[in-house]
């Protein structure tokens, strides 16, 4: 996923002088409009996981797990979601905070793996829109 | 995602744009009919569409806004804007030409838009208008940085219009044809038109759309606003 390098900025110059009164932005990750017709599904989001390491082996890179609930009829263009989708918001400022302390937030794109806990069938066509971070100030 | 001050800050914008529109209309009232040159035909066309579909580009605006860098995002509106008003002045030509030969062929007649109303009736209760509907409920996915963002930008503004005039069409047509009182009808159409867009997208079949959630809406304000009359039975029991 690519970054803003602007943005990007901003994050890290609110971390660098965290303390007790100033707190840090907080850092959100969305995806948006996660469409599929398979509902009983889990997909957990790890971010900067390195090639080919086993996501188990990382939970401190978890960002979250979703579960896909509701998914097929939010995924029906004339379903009272109008086809949108669903969209999942994760907290995920302390993994961005290690990740400048560990001098890694100097990329242009952060790695955001999504992996489903039990294999996908084919014909449920699960499909992720738009994967996003966001920054709040404080 | 729902953000309540850019929310705001949208409506109120586009808000005062269709006042604007609205203004025009009523210092310069008339369809785009009434015009005597082409400049003059679609500048009143054009003022037409902003004082009628403004308010109903509130949320795509918003969607548009909310997901666009700041930086950005009046970029994002212009090339939206750009596209919506590409369809609607190609659609907007043929309802006009189509106005002005059923004008010449019955001056100041009510029966054309007798015959309009008719089919606006009809088409406000078809599957068609509610799939129409539901598409102009779709918000997708943009990007974000360089060429593709300014693309689907651009796209989702004409994709927006061609789902608008789908579902609005017979009702312009029906304030365009009235030799007498559009303005009225015009106002009306927009308030069905955003009551419309209100309502959530749903099953595409017969049956009525329009201004139920609105009604709901005003009801539940008035009854939050104006205060309950005091029974005097009551007024005296409690002397």
């Amino acid at each position: 996923m690519k970054l803003d390098a602007g943005v990007r900025r901003k994050v890290s110059a609110s971390l660098a002088p965290a303390s007790e009164a100033a707190e840090p932005d907080r850092v959100f990750l969305h995806l948006e409009n996660v469409r599929g017709t398979f509902d009983a599904s889990v997909l957990s989001v790890y971010i900067n996981l390195p090639e080919g390491a086993r996501p188990g082996d990382h939970p401190e890179l978890l960002a979250g797990s979703v579960g896909l609930f509701g998914l097929r009829k939010s995924s029906l263009e004339d379903g009272a979601h109008g086809g949108q989708g669903l969209t999942f918001v994760m907290d995920i400022t302390k993994i961005v905070d290690a990740l400048h302390l560990s001098n890694a937030l100097t990329v242009d794109a952060l790695p955001v793996r999504i992996v489903p806990h039990r294999p996908i069938p084919e014909q449920a066509n699960i499909t992720v829109g738009r994967v996003s971070v966001y920054r709040q100030g404080r | 995602m729902y953000d309540s001050r850019e929310l705001t800050r949208v409506r109120v914008s586009l808000l005062l744009v269709a006042a604007i529109g609205w203004a025009c209309l009523l210092l310069q009232p008339g369809t785009p009919m009434h015009a005597r040159t082409v400049t003059s035909l679609a500048a009143s066309w054009a003022i037409m569409l902003i004082a009628m579909m403004s308010p109903a580009l509130i949320w795509p605006v918003h969607h548009l806004r909310r997901r666009s860098f700041k930086h950005r995002r009046t970029r994002a509106v212009a090339l939206f804007a750009a596209g919506y008003a590409a369809i609607w002045v190609a659609l907007g030509g043929m309802l006009v030409a189509f106005e002005l030969a059923v004008m010449r062929l019955a001056p100041h007649s009510y029966r054309p838009a007798v015959v309009a109303l008719l089919v606006a009736l009809v088409w406000q209760c078809s599957p068609i208008k509610q799939r129409c509907l539901n598409r102009c409920h779709a918000h997708p996915e943009l990007a974000v940085f360089g060429a593709a963002a300014d693309f689907q930008a651009l796209r989702f503004g004409m994709t927006h219009a061609l789902w608008c005039a789908g579902s609005c069409w017979a009702l312009m047509l029906f304030a365009m044809l009235l030799p007498e009182g559009h303005l009225v009808a015009m106002a009306a159409a927009t308030v069905l038109i955003l009551g419309e867009r209100l309502e959530r997208p749903r099953a595409a079949r017969w049956g009525v759309h329009g201004l139920g959630k609105t009604i709901r809406i005003v009801v539940a304000q008035a009854k939050i606003r104006v205060p309950p009359a005091v029974s005097p039975f009551r007024a005296q029991s409690q002397t």
